[in-house]
């Protein structure tokens, strides 16, 4: 029990020093950023002095980069949340069964959900520093949770006598939190209070914990008569059996909207996990997995298009 | 006016370089990379078909030289099963061998690079020696000797000068008797050791998979040959007996009473040490080093031992004096009431216990065997529910690394 709080904290630790290190680098490229545009244009605040074609000093607001929260700063911070769905992309799969006979009415392979029946959903806040009018990086800490499914069914059956067979459908429902630091640099494509904007980058998640319910019906013909069985839905801890990090690249888009003080934004985002998320060490050493559901999870990358709206205030 | 795109190019450059540096080092230092695990190190296997009426009961596992598996087990109880697999688990080919070749004998030997194995013939109850053909992709087994003057062959061991003991029951004389054969399989003494009543239901019993239980009937020799003991009926009771290796002759007795009390494992340690489990009806006892007067007459209720209450009652155990990350390591193999393998690991040296290994949960799990794998692994193999009804062969497959950890 202590050993999994000290895991914990050192995880949190390692977490937090994760996110203190990327806006370290955030400030300093800031400082950098800053002090380039200081000698190039002078900067004040609401805006920068640029010269036009007859090498007169011309100020120009940040009033109309409404991305950086309406107003003439360069920092805005916010929140943001909504669904997701995930789609497990299985690279080598396994099985605890080998079959001595090819099998005719059980599925050998796992057969995977399709990401709309995979719905998690995140949280998101963002830290965003504006470049130029309409160039910005963000670092969005989010805590994301995804799921994701599948089927695995067997039978036996009696050939001299139809009348004996079993059936058994397992469904398989993994739930993933991850706290995950994006980091995206972002366009906004139009000066305007209605502005549709583009971003990407890459991300890194940490794994918080891992969930698997497993939901077993099934069929038994072997009394003489059928019985339709439900069999009880189990909940196991998969901590071990997942990788603590995941990796990857992520795009998306979305329209951001100047209320005030206030942008608030419509987005959709698109990630592309890079790394296995299994642990490979440990596909074999739970014992209540294999022996009790047949199960052991797939080599695996994560796709995800998470739906967001939230708002960022400019500071 | 607007600031030109060159210069606002020449603007975000150092900034993009940065957070370029920052994001790829930021993953280097978090150690995202991926563990990579050969699938040949560990691995869980169940060796499942659809048939509905079909039962396995693996006895023995082995690897062969190019790093696969051959797994000896009954099928229906009475015929012999052979299963080769690949070094993953993944099974390559079977064969149920039918009549005659019925009730394959304890484990393969390797013998000239070639595994074998005895089983006994259905009909005249002989026994014959068979031989793995590894090159047939139909696993089936070629016949190299038959031994008429055997009959109701119960367990085989290879001893240290490269023969093998076969013990086997006689009707006749009503008798335990013991077989040693040379390296070539030629027979080099038969002994008789009296059982005084007829036992005759209880060996038919083995060998169907009826009854209650099946009583451990063993083999085996002290490290340097001299002494060879079977675990068998005598003088009206399952008994281990000691005898002298170069003519069977009877040295001493560890009694037990009837078939309620006896020896269910043993394996030579050094000197008059052995490790050894024992039954007392229903209770199982574990002395990783006892001591036996292998020349008295003891009863083996009395040899003491540690009673391992989660042990199912007439488990079946093997024990195994076994050379683990340098450590003289007994490995007992049994299971357990919660119907899981398990796997007691013991210092030689002073028969304190090390470790424990379970496998199985949920559905049931009954042992079967195990021995290491070329590269310091272990591979223990069992019988499991399938479902909690079709018994299937479980394959659990243990990295060096896992096998290491135990003697930690």
């Amino acid at each position: 029990m202590s050993t999994s709080t000290d895991r914990k904290k050192k995880l949190f630790i390692h977490f937090i020093k994760i996110i203190f290190t990327y806006l370290f680098l955030m400030l300093l490229v800031a400082d950098v950023h800053g002090q380039e545009m200081n000698k190039r244009t002078g900067l004040i605040k609401g805006g920068i002095y640029s010269k036009d074609r007859n090498n007169k000093r011309k100020f120009e607001s940040f009033a109309g980069d409404a991305s950086s929260g309406g107003g003439s700063t360069r920092w805005g911070f916010g929140i943001k949340g909504g669904m997701n769905l995930t789609q497990a992309k299985p690279d080598d799969q396994f099985s605890v069964f080998s079959y001595t006979i090819e099998p005719e009415h059980t599925l050998a392979e796992k057969e995977y959900y399709k990401s709309s029946e995979n719905t998690g959903f995140q949280v998101t806040f963002i830290a965003k520093y504006t470049l130029f009018n309409n160039l910005s990086v963000s670092l969005q800490p989010t805590f994301a949770s995804y799921k994701y499914g599948y089927e695995s069914n067997y039978a036996w059956m009696d050939f001299e006598n139809n009348n004996n067979s079993l059936f058994l459908f397992f469904r398989h429902e993994q739930t993933l939190n991850y706290l995950e630091a994006p980091l995206l640099l972002r366009y906004d494509i139009l000066d305007a209070p209605i502005r549709p904007f583009v971003h990407g980058g890459a991300f890194y998640g940490r794994l918080l914990n891992a969930l698997k319910e497993v939901d077993v019906t099934g069929q038994d013909n072997a009394s003489g008569a059928t019985e339709e069985f439900n069999g009880a839905t189990s909940t196991l801890g998969m901590d071990d059996q997942y990788v603590k990090s995941q990796y990857g690249i992520i795009a998306g888009g979305g329209i951001s909207i100047s209320l005030g003080p206030a942008n608030f934004e419509l987005g959709v985002d698109y990630k592309v996990g890079l790394n296995n998320i299994v642990d490979e060490n440990n596909r074999f050493t739970d014992n209540t997995l294999i022996s009790g559901s047949y199960d052991i999870l797939d080599n695996m990358t994560l796709r995800n298009l998470s739906f967001s709206m939230g708002v960022i205030f400019g500071i | 006016m607007k600031i030109s795109f060159k210069r606002r190019s020449q603007q975000l450059l150092l900034p993009s370089l940065i957070w370029t540096v920052a994001i790829f080092s930021g993953l280097g230092i978090t150690g995202c990379s991926d563990s990579e695990v050969a699938p040949t190190d560990n691995f869980v296997k169940i060796y499942n078909n659809e048939l509905f009426d079909i039962s396995y009961n693996p006895l023995d596992v082995k690897q062969t030289a190019d790093g696969t598996y051959i797994i000896l087990s009954t099928a229906n109880e009475t015929d012999t099963y052979l299963l080769r697999v690949n070094e993953s688990g993944e099974f390559i080919s079977d064969t149920i061998i039918s009549t005659p070749y019925t009730n394959p004998l304890s484990e393969l030997f390797l013998v000239n690079d070639e595994y074998h194995f005895f089983s006994m013939d259905n009909v005249t109850l002989s026994t014959y020696l068979l031989k793995v053909n590894l090159s047939d992709s139909n696993q089936v087994p070629e016949l190299v000797q038959s031994f008429p003057g055997i009959i109701y062959p119960l367990h085989a061991s290879q001893v240290p000068d490269g023969g093998f003991l076969i013990q086997s029951y006689n009707r006749d004389a009503r008798s335990t008797s013991l077989t040693k054969l040379d390296a070539g399989f030629n027979q080099s003494w038969q002994s008789e050791y009296e059982v005084l009543e007829d036992v005759e239901a209880s060996i038919i019993a083995k060998f169907a998979g009826t009854g209650e239980r099946t009583l451990p009937y063993f083999t085996g020799a002290s490290e340097d040959g001299s002494i060879y003991f079977l675990n068998g009926f005598y003088n009206f009771s399952f008994s281990l007996l000691f005898v002298n290796a170069s003519n069977g002759d009877l040295l001493g007795t560890l009694n037990g009473l009837r078939e309620e009390t006896g020896v269910s494992a043993a394996v030579h340690l050094t000197g008059d040490q052995y490790a050894l489990s024992r039954f007392s009806f229903e209770e199982n006892f574990i002395l990783p080093t006892g001591t036996i007067n292998i020349r008295g007459n003891e009863f083996s209720g009395e040899i003491g031992g540690n009673e391992f209450p989660e042990m199912l009652p007439h488990a079946r155990v093997i024990v195994k004096k076994l050379m683990i990350n340098g450590i003289d390591a007994i490995v007992y193999g049994t299971e357990t009431k919660s119907k899981q393998i398990a796997l007691y690991i013991y210092d030689a040296t002073d028969g304190s216990l090390i470790n424990a290994k379970y496998f199985g949960n949920t559905n049931p799990y009954e042992f079967g065997n195990f021995s290491l794998t070329d590269e310091g692994g272990m591979a223990v193999i069992g019988r499991t529910f399938v479902a909690g009804r079709f018994p299937r062969v479980a394959f659990f497959k243990m990295s060096q690394e896992e096998v290491n950890s135990l003697v930690q």
